[in-house]
Protein backbone atom coordinates (compact mmCIF):
# COMPACT_ATOMS: atom_id res chain seq x y z
CA UNK A 1 0.00 0.00 0.00
CA UNK A 2 2.59 1.98 0.31
CA UNK A 3 2.80 3.41 -3.57
CA UNK A 4 -0.87 3.90 -3.55
CA UNK A 5 -0.68 6.02 -0.33
CA UNK A 6 2.29 7.86 -2.11
CA UNK A 7 0.54 8.33 -5.29
CA UNK A 8 -2.23 9.94 -2.45
CA UNK A 9 -0.09 12.46 -1.75
CA UNK A 10 1.58 13.72 -4.66
CA UNK A 11 0.89 17.12 -5.66
CA UNK A 12 -1.62 16.29 -8.18
CA UNK A 13 -3.78 14.28 -5.89
CA UNK A 14 -4.34 17.88 -3.99
CA UNK A 15 -4.69 19.45 -6.41
CA UNK A 16 -7.68 17.16 -7.59
CA UNK A 17 -9.35 17.00 -4.05
CA UNK A 18 -8.79 20.70 -2.78
CA UNK A 19 -9.10 23.13 -6.11
CA UNK A 20 -12.31 24.09 -6.81
CA UNK A 21 -11.64 23.30 -10.37
CA UNK A 22 -9.47 20.48 -10.07
CA UNK A 23 -11.97 17.62 -10.53
CA UNK A 24 -14.36 19.13 -12.57
CA UNK A 25 -12.23 19.49 -15.36
CA UNK A 26 -10.18 16.27 -15.14
CA UNK A 27 -14.03 14.37 -14.67
CA UNK A 28 -15.05 16.39 -17.43
CA UNK A 29 -11.89 15.13 -19.96
CA UNK A 30 -12.53 11.62 -18.61
CA UNK A 31 -16.18 11.95 -20.10
CA UNK A 32 -15.27 13.52 -23.53
CA UNK A 33 -12.26 10.85 -23.90
CA UNK A 34 -14.99 7.85 -23.26
CA UNK A 35 -17.58 9.42 -25.90
CA UNK A 36 -14.40 9.26 -28.19
CA UNK A 37 -12.81 5.90 -27.59
CA UNK A 38 -15.76 3.91 -27.21
CA UNK A 39 -17.83 5.52 -29.45
CA UNK A 40 -15.13 5.13 -32.39
CA UNK A 41 -14.23 1.48 -31.01
CA UNK A 42 -17.69 1.21 -31.17
CA UNK A 43 -18.47 1.86 -34.41
CA UNK A 44 -15.11 -0.41 -36.00
CA UNK A 45 -16.57 -3.17 -33.68
CA UNK A 46 -20.26 -2.91 -35.61
CA UNK A 47 -18.22 -2.60 -39.02
CA UNK A 48 -16.66 -6.12 -38.53
CA UNK A 49 -20.18 -7.13 -36.94
CA UNK A 50 -21.18 -6.37 -40.51
CA UNK A 51 -22.79 -2.97 -40.21
CA UNK A 52 -21.85 -0.17 -42.29
CA UNK A 53 -19.91 -2.19 -45.05
CA UNK A 54 -19.44 1.12 -47.33
CA UNK A 55 -17.26 2.52 -44.81
CA UNK A 56 -13.46 0.71 -45.64
CA UNK A 57 -11.56 -0.63 -42.86
CA UNK A 58 -8.70 1.70 -44.17
CA UNK A 59 -10.63 4.75 -43.20
CA UNK A 60 -11.46 3.14 -39.74
CA UNK A 61 -7.92 2.30 -39.30
CA UNK A 62 -7.17 6.04 -39.66
CA UNK A 63 -9.79 6.84 -37.47
CA UNK A 64 -8.89 4.68 -34.50
CA UNK A 65 -5.75 6.34 -33.87
CA UNK A 66 -8.56 9.44 -32.54
CA UNK A 67 -9.82 6.71 -30.53
CA UNK A 68 -6.32 5.95 -29.13
CA UNK A 69 -6.13 9.69 -28.35
CA UNK A 70 -9.27 9.48 -26.31
CA UNK A 71 -8.03 6.52 -24.51
CA UNK A 72 -4.49 8.87 -23.37
CA UNK A 73 -7.35 11.67 -22.29
CA UNK A 74 -8.77 9.02 -20.01
CA UNK A 75 -5.78 7.30 -18.65
CA UNK A 76 -4.12 11.14 -17.58
CA UNK A 77 -7.55 11.90 -16.96
CA UNK A 78 -8.54 8.64 -14.74
CA UNK A 79 -5.08 8.67 -13.06
CA UNK A 80 -5.36 11.95 -11.71
CA UNK A 81 -8.78 11.44 -10.22
CA UNK A 82 -7.73 7.85 -8.88
CA UNK A 83 -5.14 9.95 -7.01
CA UNK A 84 -7.19 11.71 -5.23
CA UNK A 85 -8.55 8.87 -3.63
CA UNK A 86 -6.44 5.99 -4.46
CA UNK A 87 -5.96 4.23 -0.75
CA UNK A 88 -9.98 4.25 -1.03
CA UNK A 89 -10.16 3.00 -4.98
CA UNK A 90 -7.99 0.23 -5.04
CA UNK A 91 -10.50 -1.54 -2.33
CA UNK A 92 -13.09 -0.68 -4.18
CA UNK A 93 -14.35 -3.55 -6.19
CA UNK A 94 -16.76 -1.72 -8.19
CA UNK A 95 -14.04 0.22 -9.61
CA UNK A 96 -11.66 -2.48 -10.00
CA UNK A 97 -14.33 -4.25 -12.22
CA UNK A 98 -14.76 -1.18 -14.12
CA UNK A 99 -10.76 -1.11 -14.46
CA UNK A 100 -10.52 -4.51 -15.26
CA UNK A 101 -13.36 -3.93 -18.61
CA UNK A 102 -11.71 -0.50 -19.71
CA UNK A 103 -8.31 -2.53 -20.18
CA UNK A 104 -9.83 -5.49 -21.67
CA UNK A 105 -11.98 -3.52 -23.70
CA UNK A 106 -9.02 -1.63 -25.06
CA UNK A 107 -6.88 -4.67 -25.55
CA UNK A 108 -9.38 -6.02 -27.54
CA UNK A 109 -9.22 -2.94 -29.85
CA UNK A 110 -5.75 -3.25 -30.09
CA UNK A 111 -5.86 -6.84 -31.32
CA UNK A 112 -8.81 -6.45 -33.60
CA UNK A 113 -6.46 -3.55 -35.09
CA UNK A 114 -3.54 -6.12 -35.58
CA UNK A 115 -6.08 -8.62 -37.23
CA UNK A 116 -7.22 -5.90 -39.87
CA UNK A 117 -3.76 -4.97 -40.38
CA UNK A 118 -2.69 -7.75 -41.60
CA UNK A 119 -5.78 -8.75 -43.26
CA UNK A 120 -4.86 -5.19 -45.08
CA UNK A 121 -1.16 -5.65 -45.68
CA UNK A 122 -2.09 -8.45 -48.18
CA UNK A 123 -4.36 -6.49 -50.12
CA UNK A 124 -7.51 -8.17 -49.21
CA UNK A 125 -9.71 -5.15 -48.44
CA UNK A 126 -12.42 -7.09 -46.89
CA UNK A 127 -10.61 -10.18 -45.92
CA UNK A 128 -11.12 -9.55 -42.13
CA UNK A 129 -14.47 -11.62 -41.94
CA UNK A 130 -13.46 -14.61 -39.87
CA UNK A 131 -15.68 -15.62 -36.91
CA UNK A 132 -12.35 -14.93 -34.73
CA UNK A 133 -12.09 -11.28 -34.90
CA UNK A 134 -16.25 -10.92 -34.73
CA UNK A 135 -16.36 -12.88 -31.55
CA UNK A 136 -13.82 -10.18 -30.63
CA UNK A 137 -15.71 -7.55 -32.19
CA UNK A 138 -18.79 -8.47 -29.64
CA UNK A 139 -16.27 -8.64 -26.55
CA UNK A 140 -15.10 -5.44 -27.01
CA UNK A 141 -18.76 -3.98 -26.81
CA UNK A 142 -19.42 -5.87 -24.18
CA UNK A 143 -16.45 -5.20 -22.11
CA UNK A 144 -16.61 -1.35 -23.04
CA UNK A 145 -20.38 -1.79 -21.37
CA UNK A 146 -19.56 -3.15 -18.04
CA UNK A 147 -17.19 -1.11 -17.96
CA UNK A 148 -19.10 1.95 -18.55
CA UNK A 149 -22.32 0.50 -16.09
CA UNK A 150 -19.23 0.03 -13.50
CA UNK A 151 -17.80 3.14 -13.43
CA UNK A 152 -20.90 4.87 -13.54
CA UNK A 153 -22.03 3.03 -10.60
CA UNK A 154 -18.64 3.73 -8.51
CA UNK A 155 -20.16 6.18 -6.58
CA UNK A 156 -24.03 4.54 -5.76
CA UNK A 157 -22.59 0.81 -5.09
CA UNK A 158 -20.43 -0.02 -1.42
CA UNK A 159 -17.31 -0.49 -1.98
CA UNK B 1 -36.37 27.25 -3.24
CA UNK B 2 -36.64 29.23 -6.74
CA UNK B 3 -36.69 32.47 -5.55
CA UNK B 4 -34.56 33.93 -8.57
CA UNK B 5 -36.18 32.47 -10.85
CA UNK B 6 -39.35 34.25 -13.26
CA UNK B 7 -42.96 33.85 -11.61
CA UNK B 8 -44.20 32.17 -14.36
CA UNK B 9 -41.78 29.00 -14.32
CA UNK B 10 -42.67 28.21 -10.72
CA UNK B 11 -46.28 26.28 -11.62
CA UNK B 12 -44.31 24.57 -14.37
CA UNK B 13 -41.64 22.91 -12.36
CA UNK B 14 -44.52 22.33 -9.67
CA UNK B 15 -45.95 20.73 -11.83
CA UNK B 16 -43.43 18.79 -13.23
CA UNK B 17 -42.42 17.46 -9.92
CA UNK B 18 -46.19 16.08 -9.48
CA UNK B 19 -46.01 13.91 -12.57
CA UNK B 20 -45.27 10.18 -12.60
CA UNK B 21 -42.33 10.57 -14.58
CA UNK B 22 -40.65 12.01 -11.34
CA UNK B 23 -42.02 9.01 -9.16
CA UNK B 24 -39.79 7.26 -11.56
CA UNK B 25 -36.99 9.29 -11.60
CA UNK B 26 -36.87 9.35 -7.81
CA UNK B 27 -38.57 6.11 -6.84
CA UNK B 28 -36.97 3.35 -7.41
CA UNK B 29 -33.63 3.51 -5.66
CA UNK B 30 -31.63 2.70 -8.87
CA UNK B 31 -33.68 4.85 -11.22
CA UNK B 32 -31.32 7.24 -11.17
CA UNK B 33 -28.04 5.42 -11.74
CA UNK B 34 -30.01 3.65 -14.55
CA UNK B 35 -31.07 6.73 -16.43
CA UNK B 36 -27.49 8.00 -16.18
CA UNK B 37 -25.86 5.14 -17.47
CA UNK B 38 -28.06 4.96 -20.33
CA UNK B 39 -27.35 8.65 -20.58
CA UNK B 40 -23.67 8.00 -20.81
CA UNK B 41 -24.09 5.21 -23.61
CA UNK B 42 -26.48 7.73 -25.48
CA UNK B 43 -23.55 9.73 -25.76
CA UNK B 44 -21.24 7.35 -26.82
CA UNK B 45 -23.81 6.31 -29.63
CA UNK B 46 -24.50 9.92 -30.71
CA UNK B 47 -20.28 10.91 -30.26
CA UNK B 48 -18.94 8.41 -32.43
CA UNK B 49 -20.38 9.04 -35.71
CA UNK B 50 -20.52 12.48 -34.99
CA UNK B 51 -16.77 12.43 -35.10
CA UNK B 52 -16.95 10.24 -38.39
CA UNK B 53 -19.68 13.07 -40.28
CA UNK B 54 -17.84 15.97 -38.96
CA UNK B 55 -14.57 14.80 -40.05
CA UNK B 56 -15.48 13.46 -42.89
CA UNK B 57 -16.90 16.93 -44.11
CA UNK B 58 -13.91 18.79 -43.10
CA UNK B 59 -12.21 16.36 -45.42
CA UNK B 60 -10.81 13.39 -43.87
CA UNK B 61 -9.78 10.71 -45.65
CA UNK B 62 -11.92 11.83 -48.80
CA UNK B 63 -10.44 10.12 -51.33
CA UNK B 64 -11.06 6.45 -49.64
CA UNK B 65 -14.34 7.10 -47.96
CA UNK B 66 -17.30 8.17 -49.55
CA UNK B 67 -19.75 10.60 -48.23
CA UNK B 68 -22.28 8.32 -49.01
CA UNK B 69 -20.91 5.62 -46.74
CA UNK B 70 -20.75 8.04 -43.21
CA UNK B 71 -24.12 9.43 -43.86
CA UNK B 72 -25.48 5.59 -42.87
CA UNK B 73 -24.42 6.25 -39.72
CA UNK B 74 -26.99 8.60 -39.22
CA UNK B 75 -29.60 6.54 -37.66
CA UNK B 76 -26.80 5.57 -35.42
CA UNK B 77 -26.13 9.10 -33.98
CA UNK B 78 -29.83 9.90 -34.30
CA UNK B 79 -30.52 6.29 -31.90
CA UNK B 80 -27.77 7.61 -29.16
CA UNK B 81 -29.84 11.22 -29.08
CA UNK B 82 -33.17 9.70 -28.79
CA UNK B 83 -32.00 7.82 -25.74
CA UNK B 84 -30.28 10.87 -24.22
CA UNK B 85 -33.80 13.02 -25.20
CA UNK B 86 -35.71 10.43 -22.87
CA UNK B 87 -33.19 10.07 -19.92
CA UNK B 88 -32.57 13.91 -20.06
CA UNK B 89 -36.14 14.51 -20.09
CA UNK B 90 -36.97 12.10 -16.87
CA UNK B 91 -34.25 13.77 -15.17
CA UNK B 92 -35.77 17.35 -15.77
CA UNK B 93 -38.94 15.89 -14.51
CA UNK B 94 -36.38 13.99 -11.62
CA UNK B 95 -35.38 17.46 -10.22
CA UNK B 96 -37.13 20.42 -12.54
CA UNK B 97 -35.89 23.34 -9.93
CA UNK B 98 -32.30 21.98 -9.80
CA UNK B 99 -32.08 22.46 -13.52
CA UNK B 100 -34.02 25.71 -13.76
CA UNK B 101 -31.54 26.81 -11.47
CA UNK B 102 -28.30 25.70 -12.65
CA UNK B 103 -25.89 28.20 -15.35
CA UNK B 104 -24.55 24.88 -16.62
CA UNK B 105 -27.74 23.07 -17.78
CA UNK B 106 -28.96 26.68 -19.76
CA UNK B 107 -25.85 26.50 -21.92
CA UNK B 108 -26.04 23.06 -22.32
CA UNK B 109 -29.89 23.35 -23.49
CA UNK B 110 -29.07 26.44 -25.32
CA UNK B 111 -25.89 24.38 -27.42
CA UNK B 112 -28.26 21.44 -28.20
CA UNK B 113 -30.71 24.09 -30.07
CA UNK B 114 -27.75 25.57 -32.01
CA UNK B 115 -26.27 21.76 -32.71
CA UNK B 116 -29.94 21.17 -33.85
CA UNK B 117 -30.20 24.11 -36.02
CA UNK B 118 -26.47 23.03 -37.47
CA UNK B 119 -27.62 19.96 -38.21
CA UNK B 120 -31.38 21.24 -39.75
CA UNK B 121 -28.90 23.15 -41.90
CA UNK B 122 -26.89 20.47 -42.85
CA UNK B 123 -29.73 18.47 -44.16
CA UNK B 124 -31.58 21.50 -45.96
CA UNK B 125 -28.40 23.49 -47.09
CA UNK B 126 -25.28 20.65 -46.92
CA UNK B 127 -26.58 17.63 -48.40
CA UNK B 128 -27.64 19.30 -51.78
CA UNK B 129 -24.04 20.59 -52.35
CA UNK B 130 -22.49 17.42 -51.32
CA UNK B 131 -24.41 15.57 -53.85
CA UNK B 132 -23.34 18.16 -56.27
CA UNK B 133 -19.25 17.49 -55.21
CA UNK B 134 -19.25 13.83 -55.40
CA UNK B 135 -19.01 11.19 -53.42
CA UNK B 136 -14.81 12.16 -53.07
CA UNK B 137 -15.19 15.91 -53.72
CA UNK B 138 -13.21 18.39 -51.13
CA UNK B 139 -16.80 20.60 -49.83
CA UNK B 140 -16.59 23.91 -49.92
CA UNK B 141 -15.82 25.81 -46.62
CA UNK B 142 -19.08 27.18 -45.96
CA UNK B 143 -20.05 23.58 -45.73
CA UNK B 144 -17.29 23.00 -43.35
CA UNK B 145 -17.78 25.48 -41.41
CA UNK B 146 -21.06 23.34 -40.61
CA UNK B 147 -19.39 19.96 -39.82
CA UNK B 148 -16.68 21.86 -37.54
CA UNK B 149 -19.49 23.97 -35.10
CA UNK B 150 -20.97 20.18 -35.03
CA UNK B 151 -17.97 19.19 -33.54
CA UNK B 152 -17.19 21.92 -31.45
CA UNK B 153 -21.12 22.21 -29.73
CA UNK B 154 -21.59 18.49 -29.44
CA UNK B 155 -18.12 19.13 -27.26
CA UNK B 156 -19.82 21.62 -25.89
CA UNK B 157 -23.14 19.47 -24.99
CA UNK B 158 -20.43 16.78 -23.47
CA UNK B 159 -18.89 19.39 -20.93
CA UNK B 160 -21.67 21.42 -19.87
CA UNK B 161 -24.01 18.22 -19.63
CA UNK B 162 -21.23 16.86 -17.08
CA UNK B 163 -20.00 20.20 -15.20
CA UNK B 164 -23.81 20.61 -14.08
CA UNK B 165 -22.67 19.36 -10.85
CA UNK B 166 -20.22 21.52 -10.38
CA UNK B 167 -21.11 24.82 -11.77
CA UNK B 168 -23.91 27.15 -10.36
CA UNK B 169 -26.84 26.62 -8.29
CA UNK B 170 -28.94 23.57 -7.58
Amino acid sequence: MGAITWIENTGLAEMVRISAYGYPVMITLHSLGLAIMVGLSVLLSLRVLGFFRTIPYSSLQRLLKIAWIGFIINFASGGSLFSANATGFIVDWVFLVKMAMVFLGAILVGTMQGMLRTVLATGNPEGATGTGIKVIAGLTIVAFSVGMVFGRLVPYLPP
Amino acid sequence: MGDDLPSWIIPILNWMESTWVNDLALGPQWSWPIMETLHFTGMCLLFGPIIVMDLRLLGFDRIALPQAAVHKLIPLTLAGFVINLITGIIFLFGNPYRYAMNISFAIKFALIILAGVNAIYFWKKAIPVLERVGEHGDAPTSIKIVGLSSLLLWTGVLATGRLIPYLGTG
